[in-house]
């Protein structure tokens, strides 16, 4: 075999290195977007979300815990039926006749029954769900970029990229995240993100017989949330814990946490 | 003489550079590899996940969809007592429904415990939005459906109650 000398080896190493430089910088300087390797995003979506910002109010004084919501979420969203995880629940807080307090949530409240024994001083049901906060604990500990808020204010987790790795249920403040037990991902409510993308309502808005959730966009005229918001003194679960919570509820008794 | 050698190759400053290039080929490589794509592109995710999430399928139609065939009913139902129910708070999800109506049809639960899901007696109701039974005493053992049209609840009890009520 042929040695080469120094000189060949460093003027073909240069060429080399320089074919290599010149493609990288390619790829670097380029978005990936608009790269060889994938797809781009079939929508416009920062167009869309110009035009849309989502508004969610819970009216608790209205829900009568019939669980109509927490099937329909079920049903709507993949959630396996016969496990212990929900996008949304129904909680039903007791107080006693001493200021003991009570939360329960049987199968997320998809049925509450009777309580035997004693009648409480005061009992009424809190429905709960993902708040889609502005300023998310959950998509800050992500350490894959598996979940993130999109510009129309929904919180969502990526599930090719999401490891399983717990954080953002930990990191959330009010339990709305949990481990999908047959794809082992993070999930979570999305709003329903792909009904309202379609310009229809969130299942458990749709089916609650009393309307004790109200939904719509705040940037559309004539949306049933605004007006809402503008009269009355809403207020949002744990507004202390700085996550700026994106449900909003009516009519919140004190004990509520 | 050996003396000192003055080729381009020789210049440390060209070997520096040669080190800086591959550093940068190798970063630039791994990020290649390792970054999928369209991510980063609205933000540190991969935007075509919105896709993803904004073409899943749809289990509970449009509740207006309905109407289009079954618009005698849902006019009966919007005149009575259970105005404002959407179909399928009681029928359950039908999207697969319209499509091939008589191949697949939503369930229809006729029981004394499903009505009871929202007008049973249970502690926490509040009996100012929901007029409420208890399931024990009201007519035991007889069908709730017997007695009240699930679709215009006092339509069939109407002279009984002075027909007042629909
Ligand atoms: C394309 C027309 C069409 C639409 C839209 C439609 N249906 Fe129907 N539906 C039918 C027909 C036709 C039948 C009777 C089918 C049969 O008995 O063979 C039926 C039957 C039913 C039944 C009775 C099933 C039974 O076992 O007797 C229910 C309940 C029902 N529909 C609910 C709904 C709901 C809720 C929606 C709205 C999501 C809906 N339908 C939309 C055509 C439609
Ligand atoms: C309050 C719950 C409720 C709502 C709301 C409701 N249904 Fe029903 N529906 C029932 C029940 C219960 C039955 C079974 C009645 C029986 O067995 O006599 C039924 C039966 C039916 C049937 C079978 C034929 C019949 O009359 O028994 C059809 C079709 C139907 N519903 C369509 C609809 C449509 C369309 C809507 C929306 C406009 C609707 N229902 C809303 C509870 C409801
Ligand atoms: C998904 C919840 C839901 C289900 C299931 C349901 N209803 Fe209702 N019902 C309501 C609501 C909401 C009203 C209106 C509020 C009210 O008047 O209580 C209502 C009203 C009524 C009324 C009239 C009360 C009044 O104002 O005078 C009667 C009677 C009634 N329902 C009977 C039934 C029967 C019988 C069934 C079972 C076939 C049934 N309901 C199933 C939610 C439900
Ligand atoms: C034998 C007929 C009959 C049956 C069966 C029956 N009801 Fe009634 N229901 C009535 C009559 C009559 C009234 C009005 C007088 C009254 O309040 O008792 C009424 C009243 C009601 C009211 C209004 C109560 C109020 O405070 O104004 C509701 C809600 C109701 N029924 C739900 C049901 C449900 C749910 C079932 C099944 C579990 C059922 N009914 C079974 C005849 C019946």
């Amino acid at each position: 075999m042929k040695a080469i000398d120094r000189r060949t080896f460093i003027s073909s190493g240069i060429k080399v290195l320089a074919t290599g430089l010149l493609s990288s910088l390619v790829t670097v300087v380029l978005p990936p977007a608009t790269g060889t390797a994938g797809g781009t995003a079939s929508r416009e979506w920062p167009k869309l979300w110009q035009q849309r910002e989502w508004g969610f109010v819970v009216d608790a004084r209205k829900c009568i815990g019939c669980g109509t919501c927490v099937w329909a979420c079920k049903r709507e969203n993949g959630v396996p039926m016969d496990r212990e995880v929900y996008r949304t629940w129904v909680e039903r807080y007791v107080i006693g006749p001493n200021d003991q307090l009570y939360i329960e949530s049987p199968q997320g409240g998809a049925s509450f029954d009777r309580i035997g024994g004693s009648v409480p001083e005061k009992s009424f049901f809190v429905p709960k769900l993902c708040n889609q906060c502005a300023d998310p604990p959950c998509v800050q500990v992500c350490p894959v970029g598996a979940t993130y808020r999109t510009g129309d204010g929904v919180v969502l987790v990526d599930r090719v990229r999401c490891v399983g790795c717990r954080y953002c249920i930990q990191a959330c403040p009010y339990g709305a995240r949990f481990l999908h037990p047959d794809l082992m991902v993070a999930d979570k409510c999305t709003w329903c993100y792909h009904r309202i993308s379609k310009g229809m309502l969130p299942a458990c808005v749709q089916v609650c017989p009393v309307g004790a959730r109200i939904f719509g966009n705040l940037k559309d005229k004539g949306n049933p949330v605004t007006p809402i918001m503008a009269r009355n003194q809403v207020q949002v679960l744990k507004p202390d814990m700085g996550t700026e919570p994106r449900v909003f509820y009516l009519g919140l008794d004190k004990v509520v946490r | 003489m050996a003396g000192k050698k003055t080729g381009l190759s020789h210049q440390p400053v060209f070997r520096a550079g040669v080190v800086v290039v591959i550093i940068l080929t190798g970063f630039a490589l791994l990020r290649m590899i390792f970054v999928p794509p369209t991510f980063g592109v609205y933000g540190y995710y991969r935007a075509s996940n919105l896709d993803y999430w904004a073409t899943r399928p749809v289990a509970y139609a449009q509740g207006t969809q309905c109407d289009t065939c079954h618009g005698e009913r849902a006019g009966f139902v919007a005149a009575g007592g259970h105005a404002g129910l959407d179909c399928q708070s009681c029928h359950g999800p039908a999207a697969s429904h319209p499509d091939n109506p008589g191949a697949w049809q939503p369930t229809i639960n006729p029981d004394r415990e499903f009505c009871a899901r929202c007008h049973g007696q249970v502690e926490g109701r509040p009996d100012t939005v929901i007029k409420q039974i208890d399931l024990d005493q009201h007519n035991p053992g007889v069908s709730c459906v017997q007695c009240h049209d699930p679709h215009r609840p006092w339509t069939m009890l109407g002279t009984r109650l002075g027909g007042s009520k629909s």
